[in-house]
């Protein structure tokens, strides 16, 4: 059986389990991730081999409510649980072997899930940081030159959190013209692409040495 | 362990006893080349480059101060990879339960969530 067949299976059967026997007190969470050239066959089956060629992810989660029901029916929210998982990639075109590759993934449940974000005093940034739920729109300059800068600071910011802190730090010293946003990314990348900070974002290129 | 063997042990568990009374978390990371054949050449398997499976099954056992009903248990799990090239240059895995997971969850209020670093782990504490 491939591991496709396999994950929705096994998936299926945890939530027969729990649902068919009347379980709510327990929360099944299962994700499988790949970034990869993967092939998988299984000549006992009718089933066609699979072969995976760049991202795969799937995610199940059975969360049940948080309070018990007392007759049958359901009442109020599921239970507590975060997941998140994020690939940055920064790629260097004259060289393709100095291509950096990031993959991060957190999971958290309960209490610490509730640390992180409800009892946050910055709940509101972690959320909008956690969930990437802005939309960022960047303008890409027609000017060559300028396209270069951005693309440089573009990638810089992505390098780490630090780098786009002191993007921003920069930014702001040269009194730049940066978005409102609770994200400091979506900060960044507005102040990259905005028009009258052309001049602005050159200098912080050569200061930068980039 | 393939992604049925993860998904087999909390079947198990849920089957035994309707609700788990386990925390269960496993995982099954791959970077790199991995390969797998069955003795009878029937089923194989190759992957190149990353990849991942994770399964975790969590008891909600745990009262709420403020409100009736029960929370799920404390556990807190991250992972973090950097790849140059064809170099390995970082893995981090990290899987906290209960009281340390929520000291973590508390120090990690300001940090990177990703990251899943704190210079000192306190369990005992809430």
């Amino acid at each position: 059986m491939r591991t496709t067949s396999i994950f929705r299976t096994s998936s299926v059967l945890v939530a027969m389990c729990l649902i068919a026997s009347g379980c709510n007190r327990t929360i099944a969470y299962g994700e499988s991730t790949g970034f990869n050239l993967g092939i998988e066959a299984d000549l006992a089956t009718d089933a066609p081999a699979e072969v995976n060629v760049g991202f795969r992810r799937r995610v199940v989660g059975i969360v049940p409510p948080l309070e018990d029901a007392d007759d049958g029916r359901v009442t109020g929210e599921a239970a507590t649980i975060l997941s998140r998982f994020e690939i940055d990639s920064t790629s260097n075109r004259q060289a393709i072997l100095d291509t950096t590759v990031a993959v991060r993934g957190a999971f958290a449940s309960g209490a610490a899930a509730t640390e992180l974000i409800v009892k946050n005093p910055n709940s509101e940034r972690v959320l909008q940081d956690f969930a990437n739920l802005e939309p960022v729109v960047v303008r890409v300059p027609d000017a060559p030159v300028e396209r270069a800068v951005n693309e440089k600071l573009v990638s810089f910011i992505s390098q780490s959190p630090e780098n786009r802190d002191r993007y921003l730090g920069f930014a702001q010293g040269f009194g730049l013209a940066i978005p409102d946003s609770p994200s400091s990314g979506a900060r960044a990348l507005g102040a990259i692409g905005a028009e009258e900070n052309a001049s602005g974002n050159a200098r912080i290129v050569t200061l930068l040495g980039l | 362990m393939k992604l049925l063997n993860l998904f087999l042990v909390p079947v198990f568990f849920v089957l035994a006893s309707c609700d788990a009374q386990r925390l269960y978390v496993a995982h099954d990371t791959v970077l790199g080349i991995n390969a797998n054949v069955s003795p009878n050449r029937q089923r194989g398997r190759l992957i190149v480059g990353y990849d991942r499976d994770f399964t975790t099954v969590i008891p909600k056992s745990v009262p709420r101060t403020d409100a009736p009903g029960h929370d799920a248990m404390a556990s807190l799990g991250c992972t973090n990879l950097e790849v140059e090239g064809p170099v390995l240059r970082k893995y981090r895995d990290l899987v906290v339960t209960g009281d340390a997971a929520i000291a973590l969850g508390r120090q990690l209020r300001t940090g990177d969530f990703f990251e899943c670093k704190a210079e000192t782990v306190v369990g005992g504490g809430t």
